[in-house]
C-alpha cells in the first residue's frame, strides 16, 4: 500500500494554505500512526518526516520547515535538499516555519540529526511533488510524462519547447494520486545543482540588518514583560514577599507569585514581576522583598559536592566491563599514571537569554518560543492553560543560540504559569543574563569527577 | 519628562525613567529590536550602538545621557541592507546563529570609519568586546576587510 498521507494533504488544505491552492505533500511517520501501513510496506520502515511543499499559481514555492534553526543552517539545509529534487529555482524559493499540529509534524530538533534524519524522506518528498507536476503537465498536453523534464520551477516538452510554469500546473497536479514514496525516482546525485553546492544561508540578509526575529523580538500588543525572582536555592520555595516596593517601580504593573510545577516540565516557581517593559520588570524584582525557605539543598556547595565525589570515586564502582585480570596486571608496570579529571557545573549560556511569550484567552493560546522542542512547549502551555493542545498554537521563533538548553520547556511552563495567571494578558518572561547562569537547573552540564589508573603494557 | 535625542537621523522623544538605558527604550519602548540584550553589563557586545558615531553599549547608558545626542542603531545603517558592511557580511556569509550579528556590525563600522583599512590586529583590538557564542570571529574578520576594500574602492572611484 503507498503511503499516500491524504489526511494529511486534506488537513492541511483547510488549514494551511495562506492564499491560493496548494500542493502538499506531506508524510508523517510515526509508528504508532502508521503501524498497519507499516506492515504493508517495507520492513523497514521510512524515516520521520514532516517538511511540505507549497506552491502558489504565481508561481512562488514555500518550502515548509520543521526544523528549529538555531544557528546550524537548518534553514537552508532542509530547503536545498527539497528544492532540489523539486527542480525550483533556488531564487524562487521561500521558506516558513512549520504550524505546530503534532498530526502533521515531528519538530524537535536535537542530537545533530535534522539532516541525516530528514535526507531521504525530504528528498522523496520533493521527487513526489516534481512527478505530480510533469504528470499534471503531460495530461494537458496530452503526451507521455516520460517524455516531459522538470526544470527551474517548469515542465519542458518538445522541440520546439513548450513550457508550462509549476504555478499553472499546481492545481492539477493536487488532484493526482501521491506516488509511491518508496518507488519514486530521485535525482542522480551528479545532477545536483543545489545539493553540495555553496549557497547562502537563507536567513543572512535579516541578521545582517537586524530584522530577524528571535524569541526575545516577538511583540504582541498589549504584552508585558516579566521576570522571575526564583529561590537561590535549587528546590526552595517561596515562604512569603512583600510587593509594596515592587508596585511602587514607574511601569511595574502586578506582581504574581507561581507554585512549583512538576506537571509537564519542571520549574521552581517564585514570584514574577510584570511591567510595560523589560527595565522596569528587572527594577520591581530588584525591589522586591521575598522571604525563602531553602531546603535541603541550602547545605550544598561545590566544595562539599567535590568532597563527596571523591570518596565516592575511591570506593569501587559499578563494573561496566571487565576483561582480563587488570588488578594482577596494575602495579607490575614501571610506569603508572593516576589522574582526577573534573568537569564543572556549566550553563549553556545561549547568546539570547531565554525568554518566552504566551497569551492565553478563554478559547485558546499563542506562544512566540524560540524553542527546539514546539510539540513539548504546546503539551505544556495545554497543561497550564487547562485548554485541549490543539488550541494552542506554538510559533517557532529563530533562535540565539540552542545547545540543548533550548529543548527543555521549563522556561516555558514558567511563562505559561504566569500567562495563565495574569487576565488574559500576553506575557514574555524573560530571563536576565544572571538568571540564566543561575537557573539553569537541571539543564547545567553536570559536575563530573573521574579517577582514572592507567599502566602502559609492558612490551617485550 | 520627554527626552530627545537624534535616532537614526530623525528627532526622537520618549518620556521614561531617566535611568532607564537605551537598550530599552529602543526594543520595549520604540519597539526596535536590531539591538541584542546579551547581558546587561557591557560585557558581551550584543548591544552595540553608535551615539554620536562612537561604539557605545546601549545597555548600560542612561537614556538621560543621550539627550540631545545623535543615536543610530543597526536600523539606522542602510534602509535595505546595502550599507558595505551589511553587503560585506552577506557575501562572506557570516552570521550562524546571528544574535550577535548587529552589536558586531555596528562595532565594525565604527571600527571602519576610523581606520578605513584596519590590519587584523586593528579588527582584533577593536571587535574584542564583543563576544560570539557561535565563534564566527574568522569570517567576521574577512568580512571587515572586504568592507573595508569596498568602501575605499568606492572612494577611489569617487575621486
Amino acid at each position: 500500500m503507498a503511503i499516500a498521507a491524504v489526511v494529511n494533504r486534506r488537513e492541511f488544505l483547510k488549514t494551511g494554505a495562506a492564499g491560493g491552492v496548494a500542493l502538499v505533500v506531506g508524510f508523517r511517520l510515526s509508528p504508532a500512526a502508521f503501524a498497519d501501513q507499516a506492515e504493508d510496506q517495507e520492513k523497514k520502515p521510512p524515516n520521520p518526516f514532516d517538511a511540505w511543499v507549497r506552491i502558489t499559481p504565481d508561481n512562488r514555492v514555500t518550502l515548509i520547515l520543521s526544523k528549529s534553526e538555531m544557528g546550524q543552517g537548518i534553514m537552508t539545509a532542509l530547503p536545498m535538499i527539497l528544492a532540489e529534487e523539486l527542480c525550483v529555482d533556488w531564487k524562487q524559493v521561500k521558506v516558513q516555519q512549520a504550524p505546530t499540529n503534532p498530526k502533521i509534524y515531528d519538530l524537535g530538533t536535537g542530537g545533530s540529526g535534522s539532516v541525516a534524519g530528514s535526507w531521504l524522506p525530504l528528498r522523496r518528498a520533493g521527487a513526489a511533488a516534481r512527478e505530480m507536476l510533469v504528470a499534471a503537465a503531460a495530461k494537458q498536453w496530452e503526451v507521455s510524462p516520460d517524455t516531459c523534464k522538470a526544470q527551474g520551477g517548469q515542465v519542458v516538452h518538445g522541440n520546439p519547447k513548450r513550457y508550462l510554469s509549476y504555478g499553472e500546473l499546481v492545481e492539477a497536479a493536487a488532484k493526482l494520486p501521491i506516488p509511491n514514496l518508496n518507488t519514486v525516482p530521485l535525482k542522480n546525485s551528479d545532477d545536483f545543482t543545489l545539493v553540495g553546492h555553496d549557497t547562502r544561508r537563507f536567513e543572512v540578509r535579516d541578521t545582517a540588518t537586524g530584522s530577524a526575529k528571535f524569541g526575545i523580538d516577538s511583540r504582541v500588543p498589549g504584552m508585558l514583560f516579566a521576570v522571575v525572582a526564583r529561590c537561590p536555592v535549587f528546590g526552595g520555595k517561596v515562604t512569603s514577599f512583600d510587593a509594596t516596593k515592587a508596585k511602587a517601580v514607574a511601569g511595574v504593573r502586578d506582581v504574581i507569585q507561581f507554585e512549583t510545577s512538576g506537571r509537564g516540565a519542571s520549574t521552581t516557581g517564585g514570584v514574577a514581576v510584570l511591567a510595560d517593559n523589560s527595565w522596569a520588570a528587572i527594577q520591581g524584582r530588584n525591589a522586591l522583598e521575598v522571604k525563602w525557605e531553602e531546603g535541603p539543598a541550602a547545605k550544598e556547595s561545590t566544595a562539599e559536592l567535590q568532597k563527596q565525589f571523591l570518596a565516592n570515586a575511591a570506593k569501587p564502582g559499578r563494573v561496566l566491563r571487565n576483561e582480563g585480570d587488570a588488578d594482577s596486571a596494575l602495579g607490575s608496570s614501571p610506569k603508572k599514571v593516576e589522574a582526577v579529571y573534573e568537569l564543572p557545573f556549566a550553563p549553556h549560556a545561549c547568546m539570547e537569554p531565554m525568554n518566552c511569550t504566551v497569551h492565553i484567552r478563554p478559547d485558546g493560546a499563542e506562544a512566540w518560543i524560540p524553542t527546539q522542542a514546539p510539540q513539548w512547549a504546546q503539551a505544556v502551555i495545554a497543561e497550564a492553560s487547562k485548554l485541549p493542545p490543539e488550541k494552542v498554537i506554538v510559533h517557532t521563533t529563530l533562535m540565539g543560540g540552542g545547545f540543548g538548553r533550548r529543548y527543555q520547556a521549563d522556561f516555558v511552563m514558567e511563562a505559561a504559569q504566569v500567562a495563565a495567571k495574569s487576565a488574559g494578558k500576553p506575557i514574555m518572561v524573560l530571563w536576565t543574563r544572571e538568571d540564566d547562569m543561575h537557573h539553569g537547573l537541571e539543564t547545567f552540564s553536570d559536575f563530573d569527577l573521574h579517577r582514572r589508573k592507567v599502566e602502559p603494557e609492558r612490551r617485550g | 519628562m520627554a527626552i530627545s535625542f537624534t535616532l537614526n537621523g530623525k528627532p526622537q522623544s520618549v518620556d521614561v525613567s531617566p535611568d532607564m538605558p537605551l537598550l530599552w527604550v529602543l526594543r520595549d519602548t520604540l519597539n526596535m529590536t536590531g539591538t541584542k540584550f546579551g547581558c546587561g553589563m557591557a560585557l558581551c557586545g550584543a548591544c552595540t550602538v553608535h551615539i554620536n558615531g562612537e561604539a557605545t553599549r546601549s545597555c548600560v547608558t542612561a537614556i538621560s545621557s543621550v539627550a540631545g545626542k545623535k543615536v543610530t542603531t543597526i536600523e539606522g545603517l542602510s534602509a535595505d541592507g546595502s550599507h558595505p558592511v551589511q553587503q560585506a557580511w552577506m557575501e562572506e556569509d557570516v552570521p550562524q546563529c546571528g544574535y550577535c550579528q548587529s552589536g558586531q556590525i555596528m562595532s565594525a563600522v565604527a571600527l571602519l570609519s576610523k581606520k578605513p583599512n584596519p590590519t587584523d590586529a586593528d579588527i582584533d583590538d577593536a571587535m574584542s568586546g564583543n563576544i560570539c557564542r557561535c565563534g564566527t570571529y574568522q569570517r567576521i574578520r574577512k568580512a571587515i576587510h572586504r568592507a573595508a576594500s569596498m568602501q575605499t574602492g568606492k572612494a577611489k572611484s569617487a575621486a
